[in-house]
């Protein structure tokens, strides 16, 4: 499985964004997005996951187009920006909501995978009772449940604890080794040194 | 497709459950003060009312106001009070569901038009429940009241409770006006708000679409769709020239279109964190 | 205090809310007016013709003017006032809690400063929003109308009621006083969903509570005595038989200074999370 970004540019009133970025990613490995803040990541990977339209360009799923062929990646998990679940129920419970659009999680996965991430899955608390590490957990939990072919990770690590984070760094580990392919962005270089296979810095909405 | 349906209703049920739960509370209570208006022009007159009757004053709309005679208007707040129910019980789902929580909803969708296929079937779904609810309400409270079942409206009780001065239809007519078109109209105009909201705000979709139903309110026009639902404002109890098969077609036509261009411009439209200027 | 009142004052009258109230306020107005001149036009070249010219201007100045709710654009607008008011600036609190923007506010100045001139700031949008309208639409009308007096239509009001009767003697300041009603009510409207903000945590509910609460009050007149519907909006922010804008401008300060209690009591309490 690849994605193949050819000629991408992204302009939002009249400010570029994202100029001409060219990248082809392969699974089975953790590319890693480095940059400056506003350098155009998370705009990077909000082309990725289509939910936004670039203004040339194209983004190749496996010789499938996206805005083209396809709307919406077909095997994809991510985390944009901060997470956002339903308040008034559990991590449980969100995530049971979501597998059941798709259908493919069973309930032990889902408990599996909160467990990966250190969350407890019969915890009683509402989301809107979670820290901010808890949330960001829960985020991560959400990302790569039903282990999607593609997972977009954005500051996947931030407000997570020690433990947490080596938590993190196993379950991408065991994902990278079942051919997934995955993106993260990272602020801490020690992080993303340990963590990514291939780094791609950005700057300005270029990749240099 | 049938899983994202599901996902809608349920989490949409879970967002509005207590709308609902208010308008059958404010359904209720128009029912029974429908029911004491009527049992005052039954006592008077010495008469039984029908159940068309009471479903008449729930949904018959407000009295026909002729070209140049604006004083004798008078707000009519109890049919007001549905059409503002329907519309704040949709108004937000949609765009808050797509703005949060839903960016992970759409991901799993795997495409965007079986997303918004899903929130039409979620209105559509939500208003006819809503219809359900009004019609439950009212046949109980008939029931209740004592009414017959001839399914014919009063003369008496028409004039003086309903607002309506003449009835020139056949029966089949008048249960359509009655029945169908507050509904099929609903639907129309809920469909409306939610491409607004999508494409404007839901604040701004909740304007424009109750613009649209105190203006019908006021003026017979063919152009303003709300009076298709009203049967004071329709051919056969008027002197105004509102027909319920033109009623069918604006609204078939309105409904299409509302799918269309919500399709067409969520299709091309980025999902970029929102900050709700209105 | 003062400061942070300006800085909120200039949050809300440069919202995109108040650009939009006052387009729906100077639209209807517009609607209403823009015929009507046109008419007044072509009549006064037939102003001989005394039949046609008084049932023209029948009522004057007051039968035009917003409050008379004499025509579909004054229905519109006093249908849309809960929204109006609310539009502008009535949110912000929630908006403010919602992207944390009060955490940064409240470790510069204490939170009961913020708290009160939230208040005070949404309340003077809400009346400025609904206000300034009624005053284009009345400045307006006065150029057109060069005199003041009251038709014998029984709709509207006349000698018989002691507001009526200084209508008449005083009409500039029956207009100003009926102006400052209304203000006070459409701030009392905005401040009602800036208290339901610290209840609830629904936009949508929250913006539209004072439009609810409106259509409620159109209602409720039905059921009690005449004289006593003096206290309902539809009467004293109107021109009708015993409307009296005094116990407009009692009521809603009687209202504004209770929301005030409950907002400011409610919210220099609770934490910020």
């Amino acid at each position: 499985m690849y994605i193949e970004l050819k000629d991408i540019s992204k302009s939002i009133r009249k400010t570029e964004v994202l100029s001409n970025i060219n990248l082809r990613l392969e699974s089975g490995k953790v590319y890693g997005l480095k940059g400056k803040n506003g350098c155009g990541k998370t705009m990077l990977m909000r082309v990725i996951c289509g939910l936004i339209k670039p203004t040339n360009g194209t983004v190749d799923y496996n010789g499938v187009v996206l805005w083209r062929d396809i709307d919406v990646p077909k095997s994809i998990g991510a985390l944009i920006e901060n997470p956002s679940f339903i308040p008034g129920y559990t991590g449980y419970e969100n995530l049971e909501l979501l597998s059941s659009i798709k259908g493919k999680t069973s309930e032990e996965e889902i408990c599996d995978v909160m467990i990966k991430v250190g969350l407890e899955p019969y915890d009683k608390r509402k989301y809107r009772k979670y820290s901010l590490g808890m949330k960001q957990k829960l985020g991560i939990a959400c990302a790569v449940m039903g282990e999607p072919e593609v997972i977009v990770l954005d500051e996947p690590i931030n407000a997570i604890d020690e433990a947490g984070v080596e938590l993190v760094r196993e379950l991408l580990e065991e994902l990278k080794k079942k051919d997934k392919l995955i993106i993260i962005a990272c602020h801490d270089a020690d992080e993303m040194n340990v963590l990514a296979d291939e780094v791609i810095q950005m700057e300005k909405g270029h990749i240099i | 497709m049938r899983k994202l349906v599901k996902y809608d209703l349920r989490n949409g049920w879970h967002n509005t459950y207590y709308k609902i739960g208010i308008f059958v509370l404010v359904i209720v209570v128009i029912n029974i003060i429908g029911v004491n208006s009527i049992k005052m022009v039954i006592d008077n007159n010495k008469i039984n009312a029908d159940i068309l009757d009471y479903i008449c004053f729930v949904l018959g709309g407000p009295r026909y106001i002729p070209e140049g005679m604006f004083s004798m208007y008078v707000i009519p707040v109890l049919w007001l009070l549905i059409q503002v129910g329907i519309s704040y019980t949709i108004g937000y789902y949609a765009m808050n569901d797509l703005h949060a929580y839903g960016q992970q909803v759409l991901l799993r969708s795997s495409s965007r038009a079986k997303w918004w296929i899903s929130k039409i079937v979620w209105n559509v779904t939500m208003v006819s429940l809503l219809y359900v609810i009004i019609f439950i309400v009212t046949i109980v409270s008939a029931q209740i009241a004592g009414c017959k079942w001839d399914w014919e409206l009063t003369t008496d009780i028409a004039r003086d409770v309903c607002n309506i001065d003449m009835i020139a239809g056949k029966s089949q007519e008048i249960l359509i006006v009655l029945m169908v078109m507050p509904l099929l109209t609903s639907i129309t105009l809920s469909l409306i708000q939610m491409v607004l909201a999508l494409i404007l705000s839901p604040m701004i979709g909740f304007i424009v679409v109750q613009s649209i139903v105190i203006l019908s309110t006021i003026y017979a026009k063919k152009w303003l769709i709300s009076n298709y639902a009203m049967l004071s404002h329709n051919k056969i109890t008027c002197a105004s020239d509102i027909k319920y098969t033109d009623g069918i077609v604006i609204n078939v036509i309105l409904c299409l279109a509302a799918f269309v261009i919500g399709l067409c411009y969520f299709q091309r439209c980025d999902i970029l964190p929102k900050n709700e200027e209105v | 205090m003062f400061k942070m009142i300006k800085l909120e004052l200039k949050r809300g009258c440069t919202s995109i809310g108040m650009l939009i109230s006052l387009t729906m306020g100077i639209a209807c107005m517009l609607y209403q007016l823009i015929p009507w001149i046109n008419k007044f036009e072509k009549s006064k070249k037939m102003w001989q013709i005394y039949e046609e010219y008084t049932s023209f201007t029948r009522g004057g100045f007051y039968n035009l003017w917003f409050p008379s709710l004499l025509d579909a654009a004054s229905i519109y607008y006093f249908y849309f006032v809960g929204i109006i008011a609310v539009l502008p600036f009535a949110a912000s609190y929630y908006k403010d809690k919602k992207s944390g923007v009060i955490k940064n506010i409240c470790t510069r100045i204490r939170k009961k400063t913020y708290i009160k001139a939230k208040y005070i700031a949404t309340f003077i949008t809400g009346g400025i929003a609904v206000t300034i309208p009624l005053i284009v639409d009345f400045l307006l009308v006065r150029l057109y109308i060069p005199y003041d007096y009251f038709c014998t239509d029984g709709t509207l009001m006349s000698a018989v009621t002691s507001w009526g009767e200084y209508m008449l003697d005083h009409p500039y300041i029956a207009a100003v006083l009926l102006l400052f009603a209304w203000f006070l009510w459409g701030g009392v409207l905005a401040c009602i969903a800036l208290t339901v903000s610290a209840f609830s945590e629904n936009y949508f509910t929250i913006q539209l509570m004072p439009f609810f609460f409106m259509l409620i009050l159109f209602y409720l007149p039905g059921f009690i005595p005449v004289k006593y519907s003096v206290v309902f909006p539809y009467f004293f922010l109107t021109i009708f038989g015993n409307s009296n804008p005094i116990i407009g401008i009692v009521i809603s300060l009687v209202v504004a200074t209770g929301l005030y209690v409950l907002f400011v009591t409610r919210e220099a309490k609770r934490d910020i999370l």
